[in-house]
């Protein structure tokens, strides 16, 4: 097991190479349209050029790209985000409040989606070709082509507009979370429904499913205990790659509701190209992905032993 | 015929296929169109063409004209979607956009195909350190949520339409190349590849003419399988102002400026949002349907 970890960290490393490599690229790219973005229509052709220089050298831009890559790996290793081009802000104080938001409606998302993802699955899969059936996996197709920005709005007009049931523009509080989290939870529950569902109908048709029932068992019990076991196994891996999805969803629905979360200032960060807020919440938020994926490999060790075994 | 089904149906790698027989095409067409999915998938995909194609022959305004006295008009016969917040009539904005919804299909898939192919084939075909290096690199990508990595390429290149659709495609890419390298391992080792190599054939030959056919099948399904994927990021893209900018009649820059009128105007945002969705939809049962039908060893299909 502490072995299967240690090989899983160590080949996580190429993969955190790789992020650092494609954030710093983020900063390599954009510094001339950072300045002019910062002081537009401000500066003459003259100023504009001087500007340009300082705000070079004040992010060592003016170095050769291995000498910035270097300064860019130490300043990380010493936790050292830099400041934002624009405000002169630490990133660090930016981000840091707004990733607990994210991180809260990620969770709020998750345990929605699960629940009505899940459930929804079993129940199909348990009444087969009935009207629920038909109609869950329907209206979970509906949402698989439902872009999730648009779910948002119609959420906003029939909760807040149609029956004023919750604020439009929240605070902060569980009544804001609640419309984002409900959004992106409906949409991963459509995926995750139909996962679900091939898999515990997958499972129902092997020999040990025929064999309990041959025994007489009643079929709630063959089905809720002894294949559903199976049957959630390939579903944790899925809910375990959704977590991208939903960090990555997350950042298109802070916008839609307006809440203060990472993805909302990286939206704004990218349009003021302001390099190295963007390269914070990128970096923060790949390093957020693969540790999921990290736990989710090792709880999914840790559940199944066929897998520790072929490991 | 029926022997021929069923052969190719138990044993599906093992029949070279240097070019896709006709009979076969006309024979996967067949059974496709005979699915309720397909049928509804294909008709909207097909109207999509059409309006992309002849849309701006047909369409009753122009759609960039301004009419300030005409704003914010509710669906009537003059204006079958309503107008939005500049008098503009909405249907012929939407018809207008479906130029730009196929064009983000279209690009996004081939550079994510084509680049997925071109790194995936020689990698998967020759292995070695090319391979060990690709399929790293692949990762590398991977370990990024995907909508991230497009934030993160879009930051990288600038935010515009044409840059979104480069970045969508080329997060696409990493999924392409895994796909296609899986397929290829299987297929390397069969023996008509074998037989091809005794008998002279090329490296690059074997490769584009005899390995290439016969991994098509997956490789179509997934992409039929990722293009509803690329449409969403695109519009999502745009909605929140990192894509087509506000002018330009693209459905997701359409709703940018239609929240604001969403209470009072709720088609400005309707019309834009439904055809998403209506679009989406349809090359999702579309997609499904094609996966049925060309992947049967696929026990995950899913119905429709």
């Amino acid at each position: 097991m502490i072995s299967y970890i240690l090989r899983r960290l160590l080949y996580l490393l190429p993969v955190c190479i790789g992020i650092l490599l494609v954030t710093f690229l983020i900063k390599a790219a954009i510094p001339t349209d950072a300045v002019s973005m910062l002081y537009s229509g401000q500066l003459t052709e003259e100023t504009s050029a001087e500007a340009e220089a300082i705000i070079r050298a004040e992010f060592h831009l003016d170095q050769p790209a291995l000498v910035q890559f270097f300064y860019y790996v130490t300043d990380i290793l010493r936790g050292d985000l830099g400041v934002s081009v624009r405000t002169r802000e630490p990133v660090i104080d930016l981000i840091g409040y707004r990733y607990l938001n994210t991180l809260k409606l990620a969770f709020a998302s998750l345990a929605i989606g699960v629940i009505l993802g899940v459930g929804t699955g079993i129940i199909s899969a348990y009444y087969k070709d009935t009207f629920f059936d038909v109609t869950a996996m329907t209206v979970s197709l509906f949402g698989l082509s439902m872009p999730a920005f648009f779910l948002g709005i119609l959420l906003i007009l029939f909760f807040c507009v149609e029956l004023r049931w919750l604020p439009v523009i929240g605070d902060g509080s569980w009544k804001h979370l609640l419309l984002p989290s409900l959004n992106l939870g409906l949409i991963l529950s459509a995926s995750l429904a139909r996962i679900t569902r091939s898999s515990m109908l997958e499972v129902l048709d092997l020999e040990y499913i025929r064999t309990a029932r041959a025994k007489g068992l009643n079929e709630r019990l063959v089905v809720f205990k002894h294949a559903l076991k199976n049957a959630l196994l390939p579903v944790i891996t899925i809910i375990g790659l959704q977590i991208g999805g939903l960090l990555g969803g997350a950042f298109i629905i802070e916008n839609v509701f307006a809440w203060h979360g990472i993805g909302e200032l990286a939206v704004k960060a990218i349009i003021w190209r302001d390099f190295t807020i963007t390269q914070g919440i990128i970096l923060i938020s790949a390093a957020t992905y693969v540790l999921a994926n990290l736990v989710v490999d090792i709880l999914y060790q840790v559940i199944d032993p066929r897998v520790r075994l072929a490991g | 015929m029926k022997t021929k089904t069923s052969q190719a149906n138990t044993l599906p790698q093992l029949e070279p296929q240097t070019r896709p027989a006709a009979s076969q095409t006309r024979r996967i067409l067949r059974h496709l169109l005979r699915k309720r999915s397909a049928q509804i998938g294909g008709v909207i995909f097909l109207t999509l063409i059409f309006m992309a194609l002849f849309g701006p022959l047909v369409i009753p305004y122009d759609p960039f004209d301004i009419h300030v006295e005409q704003r914010l008009q509710p669906p009537s016969l003059q204006h079958i979607f309503g107008t939005d917040e500049q008098g503009r009539d909405l249907f012929s904005r939407i018809i207008f956009g479906a130029r730009y919804a196929l064009q983000i299909m279209l690009i996004t898939t081939v550079i994510g195909a084509a680049g997925g192919l071109l790194l995936g084939l020689p990698s998967a075909y020759f292995g070695g350190a090319a391979d060990m290096l690709v399929m790293r690199l692949m990762d590398v990508m991977l370990g990024f949520p995907y909508i991230l990595l497009i934030l993160a390429i879009v930051a990288i290149i600038g935010p515009s339409l044409e840059n979104a659709m480069i970045a969508i495609g080329v997060a696409g890419i990493p999924s392409f190349a895994r796909l296609a390298r899986s397929a290829i391992l299987v297929v390397k080792e069969q023996d008509f590849v074998t037989a091809e190599r005794a008998l002279g054939g090329g490296n690059t030959r074997i490769m584009f003419r005899t390995v290439l056919p016969n991994i098509l099948s997956p490789i179509i399904v997934y992409i039929s399988l990722t293009m509803p994927t690329a449409v969403l990021a695109a519009a999502a893209l745009s909605f929140v102002g990192l894509g087509a900018q506000p002018p330009m009649p693209e459905w997701g820059a359409m709703l940018v400026n239609a929240r604001d009128f969403m209470v009072t105007a709720p088609w400005v945002v309707l019309a834009p949002g439904l055809t998403i969705f209506v679009v989406t939809l349809g090359i999702n049962l579309f997609g499904n349907a094609l996966r049925d039908v060309l992947d049967p060893r696929d026990t995950t299909s899913q119905k429709s």
